[in-house]
């Protein structure tokens, strides 16, 4: 196994991507999904209603969990992620 | 053969509460067919499918950040309050949980409530408080390396045996318990739901360990409250507020109290569990709330991977606010049931043998209707993935403390005591494949022997109240000798086995399904006692002769030099400097302002 001395293993822990990213992330996804659902049914309504179907529990949900999503990713973006990916793209 | 009763498993909720569901289990079993409660479109199917993409993407990206064993098996100690305490208290929280407390819910009314009030928020603020100190100081890996440091070898082996046993034994009945329910919910197939939720844990676990397990059951705790969140809002919608969802309750149940925690609990007569307040606050609120929550190692070892004493004091502090929220959706979709259902749907559950012989929904299906009720294509992909993730990072705990107590408890000091950090890391990631390995055995096993599911419930119970009773006492008391530890230990372990036995025993016969009422009342007081009251009051007396046995023994036994006993015991441990810390910092403050509002709420709902 590769051994890593103390300034290498505390630069990866600077640089691990936090839980709060993943969390925000995945329910921003699930955010979007539930929301074109809901979007989608007042056009087209299921064929099984849902009680309180009327109040679009779907699309209030939705909105929710896009906005809680969208705010932990932003907040909690790994820093120089997306630079560091980019500098290592081949012919730069 | 008698159906059980809805029952609360004394130590364990998780173990517990499968119990709730398992006699329909069985039932599902027999008949071989498997009535599907919920149907889900496409869009369901893409969140159940996104979310074991991500919990294995995380496995696979957290293997680099564990390479030492202070990482794979503590999770590098660098976890912040929030992440502790999220990770806390979601070890506990799972599916099963959710579940079968609602069944509890829609059964005893607000009784149910007491496993979140004081069942689990003295324990864990005395955790916090008292305890957490002694086991964060010491740098032990876990619970039995505690009693090595303070009684020696023979009750760190006792305690290390016995927990990685009952945690691979509990982790089988878990995913059995997960792909019956899945089956029974969903129609999915028994063997791939086993399969496929073993295989994701085995490899999140053995690549990311503790780090890999904290992760998810922080992400799990926000997809089980934003999956079932939106079922007591939109009940309490339906039913038009709280007030008049308990008017409606008591319409329906005439001459019946389903609204009190405490008024019918003064006599075994007055209330369905046959319980006398004193079980609830000696055998609940002490012997079974401090047992688990104090010194289950699966618990404990979430705090213990804090990044300083403070963050862990205050990540348990978290925890236990976030305990007490728990009844918003456990306890209110159950007394929703009991309001919405049988007015608006003409459902009225019933017990599982009458849902047995005549067709209709149990008491432990009241979640799951809820569900189906309010949460439309989409919402009901992400309650469903809520479950799964409860499941799966409850099978994840198991596996990862498995892994600990049996590298660092069993196989290092018994085996091989001389390798390297490496080794035993090497060590860690095999025995989190082992320990998945087994689980899948045990839930077949459970598949074909159910009676299996009796003894498993109570064997958390043997094990972790008499391990509080030396525990407590090594920590609190510095005559606390290494003889006392281990026979008080074991003394309680076989105290609990023979009251198990006592209460089941009848002239010429034992069943394990039934209770004697002439013997159950020596225990619980009363021979209306039902199987919650026995566990109580069962539990209590384990504790009590636990720590009489430690407490005499010590009295004619040896006590450790006091240089031994340095940073390991109450009066000869210095707490570290941390720095300054302001009063609305600090744990004890916190610790005191939930305990007020425990108080609150207990008299608010008496």
């Amino acid at each position: 196994m590769k051994k890593i001395n103390r300034r290498e293993k505390t630069q990866i822990d600077r640089n691990q991507i936090e839980i709060w990213f993943f969390i925000g992330a995945l329910l921003g996804v699930y955010g979007l999904l539930i929301l074109g659902t809901g979007v989608l049914h007042l056009f087209r309504p299921p064929l099984k209603q849902m009680a309180l179907a009327h109040l679009h529990p779907d699309i209030v949900w939705g909105v929710l969990l896009t906005a809680i999503g969208l705010v932990y990713t932003v907040k909690f973006w790994p820093k120089g992620f997306l630079v560091r990916k980019l500098s290592r793209l081949p012919g730069d | 053969m008698k159906p059980k009763k809805i029952f609360i498993h004394p130590a364990k909720w998780l173990t517990a509460l499968f119990l709730c569901t398992a006699p329909s289990l069985r039932a599902a079993e027999g008949t071989g067919t498997a009535s599907r409660l919920l149907a889900m479109a496409p869009v369901d199917l893409v969140i159940i499918v996104l979310y074991f993409v991500v919990v294995l993407g995380i496995g696979f990206y957290l293997k680099k950040y564990t390479n030492t064993g202070e990482e794979f098996f503590m999770a590098g100690r660098k976890m912040t309050a929030w992440i502790a305490g999220l990770s806390f208290i979601s070890a506990n929280l799972s599916s099963l949980e959710t579940m079968g407390w609602s069944a509890m819910a829609y059964q005893y009314g607000m009784l149910g409530a007491h496993a979140y009030l004081i069942g689990a928020i003295p324990a864990i603020l005395f955790l916090a408080v008292v305890m957490m100190p002694f086991y964060y100081i010491c740098k032990t890996h876990s619970v039995p390396g505690y009693l090595k440091l303070r009684f020696g070898e023979a009750s760190r082996s006792l305690a290390g045996i016995s927990f990685t046993i009952m945690t691979v034994l509990v982790c089988g009945v878990n995913m059995f318990a997960m792909a019956k329910v899945m089956q029974m919910l969903l129609g999915w197939n028994f063997d791939l739901c086993i399969w496929v939720s073993s295989v994701t844990v085995a490899v999140y676990v053995a690549l990311g360990g503790l780090l890999s397990a904290v992760f998810n059951e922080v992400l799990q705790f926000f997809l089980i409250w934003l999956g079932t969140l939106l079922i007591p809002i939109l009940g309490l919608i339906e039913a038009g507020g709280w007030s008049k969802m308990m008017a409606s309750i008591n319409a329906q149940h005439p001459g019946q109290n389903f609204t009190s925690l405490w008024a019918n609990l003064g006599s075994a007569a007055n209330n369905p569990m046959g319980m006398h307040w004193t079980g609830m606050v000696f055998g609940l609120g002490i012997a079974v709330s401090f047992g688990y929550w104090c010194t289950d190692f699966l618990q404990v070892q979430r705090v213990m991977a804090a990044k300083s004493l403070r963050s862990a004091q205050n990540g348990t502090v978290i925890g236990a606010v976030l305990k007490m929220l728990v009844p918003i959706i456990v306890t209110i979709p159950g007394l929703l049931g009991l309001a919405v259902l049988t007015q608006k749907s003409g459902i009225t559950l019933v017990p599982e043998s009458v849902a047995q012989a005549t067709g209709g929904h149990s008491y432990n299906e009241v979640l799951p209707l809820m569900m189906s009720r309010y949460l439309g294509p989409g919402l009901l992909g992400l309650g469903i993935t809520g479950m799964i993730a409860g499941f799966m990072s409850g099978m994840a705990g198991n596996v990862s403390a498995f892994a600990t107590v049996w590298t660092y408890d069993v196989y290092r000091p018994l085996i091989n005591k001389k390798a390297s950090d490496a080794h035993y890391v090497k060590m860690g990631r095999w025995c989190s494949i082992l320990g998945v390995g087994l689980a899948i055995g045990t839930a077949y096993f459970a598949k074909h022997f159910s009676n299996i599911l009796v003894y498993l419930q109570v064997l958390v119970m043997f094990f972790i109240i008499p391990l509080f009773g030396a525990v407590i006492l090594g920590m609190l008391w510095k005559r606390t000798t290494p003889a006392a530890g281990f026979w008080g230990f074991l003394s309680g372990i076989l105290f609990s086995m023979g009251e198990f036995v006592y209460v089941h025993l009848f002239p010429g016969r034992f069943d394990p399904n039934l209770l004697n009422p002439e013997h159950v009342k020596h225990i619980a007081l009363s021979p209306l006692a039902k199987d919650m009251a026995v566990n109580m009051y069962s539990a209590w007396w384990s504790l009590l002769v636990c720590m009489t046995v430690t407490f005499v023994v010590s009295l004619f036994t040896r006590p450790k030099p006091e240089k031994e006993l340095k940073d390991l015991v109450f009066g000869l441990t210095r707490i570290p400097d941390e720095g300054p810390c302001p009063w609305y910092r600090h744990p004890a403050f916190w610790a005191a302002v939930v305990m007020v509002v425990l108080i609150a709420v207990n008299i608010l709902f008496w």
